[in-house]
């Protein structure tokens, strides 16, 4: 296989998506892609477009491809799965622990000031279906990235607030005394 | 292919997209978002709704860790069934004794209400309002509490009186919004705002409540304490054998509270596994205890009710059955299902299985166990009574289950008993005379029916809300019960009938609470007890046809036992006069007793005919009656019937004119002509006459004022100084004495009758010393 071919994705789920290249390398970030080139013939690939059944849109689609291109020489994922097949399916703190200091080797790439300017124009819905793509296609530093720029958006914040910027409906309705009162009751319970 | 295009986008274009939202990522994402973020933000999160509930785990997983914190992660594991998290934490050495409230008790409440159809109800209705004020002021005994509650009407100046359930209320909306295991709801006791905390329990009791084996066996091995007291969790009330049904007893929650252990959980939820490894870890065989007017300091009671008991309260055959062969198979010393461990009220497990009428399936089992009808006390008390001494104290109400079924109207259950005990003569003591009499004696003691519901207490609290203000107050209560006794009196006649042949001795002296007043019973403080024939209670509830079915069974109607033996007023008689004048009493009951042949003879110097005056009914000195109203006319209608029977023939001389002398005051006339009519007067001295007339004369001064002046009463007494030949008796002194005391106490009418009868009349020839010894009798 030759390290510069490139492959074509398209949303197959919507007939008006266009296609997408994207350089083998950097696809390989995701495990599902991986696992398609494994099993499929190159001549299929080079006539088929790889199709993506899910519902997002082409621009959702496009800064996955962005992102995907920009870190196209980050190591891959393939490792940390092999990891966990050794560990033979142990789960719980212990293997938390572990979990942490793998993450720890992509540090500077979730600290880099790129990924800054890459979430920085992106709402709510964009966001989420970047996260959704990258979950289906199972890019594994992108989803850590998306699900902490999520944790950041809802760090600090109180109830209503997440839910206007994260697009959550509230089941239930509270009076502006009771929330006042609930909060006070937080703050007193785990800020003492 | 196009055609399909264009409809799809226009049906995009109508319906607008839904809006993609953090609600539909997948668990696992959301799982990992929630790693990123801190306890408080998880807690937020938690609470946004209930789909991003799904995170707590993550937040437990966090306090885990935190060593302050991880008791409430133990908690969490326990209602949850994480075995491997409770196991690593009792591990680390966390000490499981300690009470919470937790967030079952909201699914708990929640269930309750959903059932109830009240969901979702923040204020409660109006009326139910109004009935829980009104117990409130009417009922509430203590006057530190009612105090308490006119303060706070006081300053709120509404009628917002809560209960505790309903202080729950007001924090419903916690509970409605937030279903997350949100730590916030986990309170420890510790530091329980309401110093009257309603849920305490272990997890322990929790983990029992849950049939977990495995969790309840980790707790125990790291040191939970096995006898642990809760309240809350399990619902069931303390059983209370002595109730009488008064929906405003039944609700006190905050006054009594019942606690129970780990076992007691065990066997009203059912987990037979459980209980047996409760058991063999060394539970103790007391499970309950009552605590009155508990503080937050004083979270423990002395254990009282067993288990055995307590299976036989909540009518669990299975259980029972685990309880017994606990004690034929297992090692001596255990007491679980010993039958004669009785309770500090000295009541045994057969008791509990009669009084929650369960007596046809449990009292069966426990009967074929070998359980006798009475406690070793009883026995024992039994044992040493020795007729002479039978009205000596200490006296004890032998209350055993045949009795209690007959005081609970539960007569089917009663003869169900009687047959199945009476071959195989239960009693280990006494005849079999003795007891029947017992039973005879609670079936002519009219009470109002004793209820032992073994229902929950917060069934009780549902109950006082369903009733209105109405149904609350004291004549609608006493309307039913009335109504109720009536209803009861073929049942016990069919009993006593069937007690009777079996040789039920009607003239046997029986303990009962004293109550002159079935209908109205005094408060159980002030009741004792004493010593009273089977005829005597009868007559003393006016249960006509019981007393003629025991006379006609050969019951002496002349007999009075007990302390007060030596008193005329404790004849059948009199004590049926005496409740016939009651409101509401019952007339037959005297005549039954006439009929029968009832003696009306002196005894000593008694007599009945004077008894019977000082049970005359007084008037209220306010309100001026004629001399129609009831109760004194149903009094002279027992009168009439006394002397009818022979009464005054039958009274000695000295009590005649004792009766005279005392009868007749203002008002009394028909009564004295009555007696006149049953034997004649012409024979008094004239000592009697003088008094005579000194009493209707002080009687008349006594009243000046207050009711007008009887003129037919002085002339009838005035007439009674006459002979035959019209002549006066007395002295004329005596006479002008007697006006001048009209006159200064301006008796302007009376004056008048006696100047009119001392110019019609002739004065006897009287010595000067008589004369002066009747007048000093007549100023005393």
């Amino acid at each position: 296989m030759a390290a510069n071919q490139t492959l074509r994705l398209q949303n197959m789920l919507n007939p008006e998506s266009r296609v997408f290249e994207v350089d083998r390398v950097a696809a390989e970030h995701s495990t599902v892609i991986r696992t398609i080139l494994e099993h499929f013939d190159e001549s299929y690939l080079a006539e088929n477009a790889i199709p993506i059944l899910i519902d997002v849109s082409d621009d959702a689609l496009a800064k996955v491809c962005e992102w995907v291109t920009h870190w196209k020489d980050l190591p891959k994922a393939a490792d940390v799965v092999a990891d966990y097949s050794k560990q033979g399916g142990t789960h719980g703190t212990a293997n938390k622990a572990e979990e942490t200091e793998e993450e720890g080797t992509e540090n500077d790439v979730i600290d880099s000031p790129w990924n800054v300017v890459f979430f920085s124009g992106v709402d709510a819905k964009m966001l989420y279906e970047i996260l959704i793509t990258a979950n289906y296609l199972d890019i594994k530093p992108l989803c850590n990235l998306c699900c902490e720029f999520i944790a950041t958006i809802i760090r600090d914040k109180p109830i209503e607030e997440v839910c206007n910027i994260l697009c959550i409906d509230m089941e239930f309705t509270i009076t502006p005394e009771q929330g006042a009162a609930i909060r006070d009751k937080i703050i007193r319970d785990y800020y003492r | 292919m196009p055609q399909e295009n264009t409809s799809a986008s226009d049906e995009m274009a109508t319906n607008p997209v839904p809006r993609p939202t953090m609600m539909k990522l997948p668990n696992e994402t959301l799982f990992h978002i929630a790693d990123y973020l801190d306890e408080c933000d998880l807690a937020a999160l938690c609470r946004v709704n209930r789909r991003l509930a799904v995170v707590t785990p993550v937040l437990w997983n966090k306090l885990f860790d935190n060593p302050s914190r991880c008791k409430e992660v133990l908690l969490w594991a326990v209602e949850v069934g994480e075995h491997r998290i409770l196991q690593c934490l009792l591990e680390r050495g966390v000490d499981p004794n300690f009470f919470y409230l937790s967030s079952l008790l909201r699914s708990r409440l929640m269930d309750v209400l959903s059932a109830q159809g009240r969901r979702g109800m923040l204020k409660p209705r109006t009326d139910r309002t109004l009935a829980a004020e009104s117990f409130r002021s009417e009922y509430c005994r203590s006057s530190r509490m009612r105090a308490r509650t006119h303060l706070e009407r006081e300053q709120e100046g509404n009628w917002d009186i809560r209960f505790p359930l309903e202080r729950i209320w007001d924090d419903l909306p916690r509970y409605i919004y937030f279903p997350a295991f949100a730590p916030q709801l986990f309170r420890l006791a510790d530091d329980l705002e309401d110093p009257r905390g309603f849920w305490t329990w272990t997890p322990l009791h929790v983990a029992v409540q849950r049939g977990d084996d495995a969790a309840v066996r980790m707790l125990l091995q790291h040191g939970a304490d096995i006898n642990a007291q809760c309240s809350g969790l399990c619902d069931c009330a303390f059983p209370d054998l002595a109730q009488e049904d008064n929906p405003d007893m039944s609700v006190t929650p905050s006054q009594f509270r019942p606690f129970w252990t780990p076992l007691h959980v065990a066997i009203c939820s059912g987990h037979e596994p459980v209980a047996e490894l409760l058991m063999s870890s060394g539970a103790s065989e007391r499970v309950g205890s009552l605590v009155r007017q508990p503080s937050p300091l004083q979270r423990k009671g002395r254990l009282d009710i067993t288990a055995l008991q307590s299976a036989a309260w909540l009518g669990s055959v299975g259980m029972c059955k685990v309880f017994l062969d606990k004690l034929t198979s297992g090692p001596v010393t255990s007491q679980f299902g010993n039958h004669c461990l009785t309770d500090r009220h000295d009541r045994t497990a057969l008791l509990y299985a009669a009084a929650s009428g369960n007596i046809q399936t449990v009292g069966k089992l426990l009967l074929k166990g070998g359980a006798s009808l009475l406690s070793h006390y009883q026995t024992h008390y039994l044992r040493n009574l020795t007729p002479d001494q039978d009205d000596k104290p200490p006296l004890i109400l032998i209350s055993d289950p045949v009795r209690l079924l007959c005081m609970q109207y539960r007569y089917d259950d009663a003869r169900w008993l009687l047959n199945h005990c009476r071959p195989l003569s239960d009693y280990t003591i006494g005849s079999h005379v003795l007891h029947y009499t017992r039973y005879l004696a609670a079936l002519c003691f009219l009470r109002p029916r004793a209820v032992c519901n073994p229902s929950s207490l917060r069934v009780q609290q549902d109950r006082l809300f369903s009733l209105t203000p109405h149904d609350l107050s004291r004549q609608a209560r006493e309307k039913n019960k009335l109504q109720e006794i009536k209803e009861s009196e073929p049942h016990r006649l069919s009993l006593a009938k069937r007690l009777l042949d079996l040789g039920a001795d009607p003239n046997r002296a029986e303990v009962t609470e004293q109550s002159t007043m079935p209908i109205f019973p005094p408060r159980p403080s002030t009741t004792f007890l004493l010593m009273r024939t089977p005829l005597q209670l009868a007559a003393s509830c006016g249960f006509a046809k019981m007393v003629k079915l025991l006379v006609t069974r050969g019951a002496n109607p002349d007999l009075i036992v007990g302390q007060r033996r030596a008193e005329l007023s404790e004849l059948p008689l009199m004590l049926a006069v005496k409740q016939a004048l009651f409101p509401g009493g019952n007339i037959e009951t005297v005549q039954e007793l006439l009929k029968a042949g009832a003696s009306l003879d002196d005894r000593g110097d008694q007599s009945v005919l004077r008894v019977l005056y000082n049970m005359k009914p007084r008037k209220s000195p306010y309100g001026v009656l004629g001399d129609d109203w009831s109760d004194w006319q149903d009094w002279l209608r027992i009168v009439e019937m006394f002397l009818s029977h022979g009464a005054a023939a039958r009274t000695s001389e000295g009590n005649w004119q004792k009766l005279l002398v005392s009868g007749c005051i203002p008002g009394n006339l028909r009564y004295c002509e009555m007696l006149e009519k049953a034997r004649p007067v012409s024979n008094l001295s004239p000592e009697t006459r003088v008094r005579m007339l000194r009493t209707a004369l002080r009687e008349m001064t006594k009243r000046q004022g207050a009711s007008t002046q009887d003129t037919e009463m002085v002339r009838w007494v005035l007439r009674r100084s006459l002979d035959a030949q019209g002549r006066l008796l007395i002295p004329t002194d005596i006479l002008r004495e007697a006006q001048q005391q009209a006159y200064h106490h301006r008796l302007n009418r009376i004056f008048d009758v006696i100047g009119d009868f001392l110019t019609q009349t002739e004065a006897p020839c009287v010595s000067d010393l008589d004369r002066q010894s009747l007048v000093s009798l007549l100023r005393v």
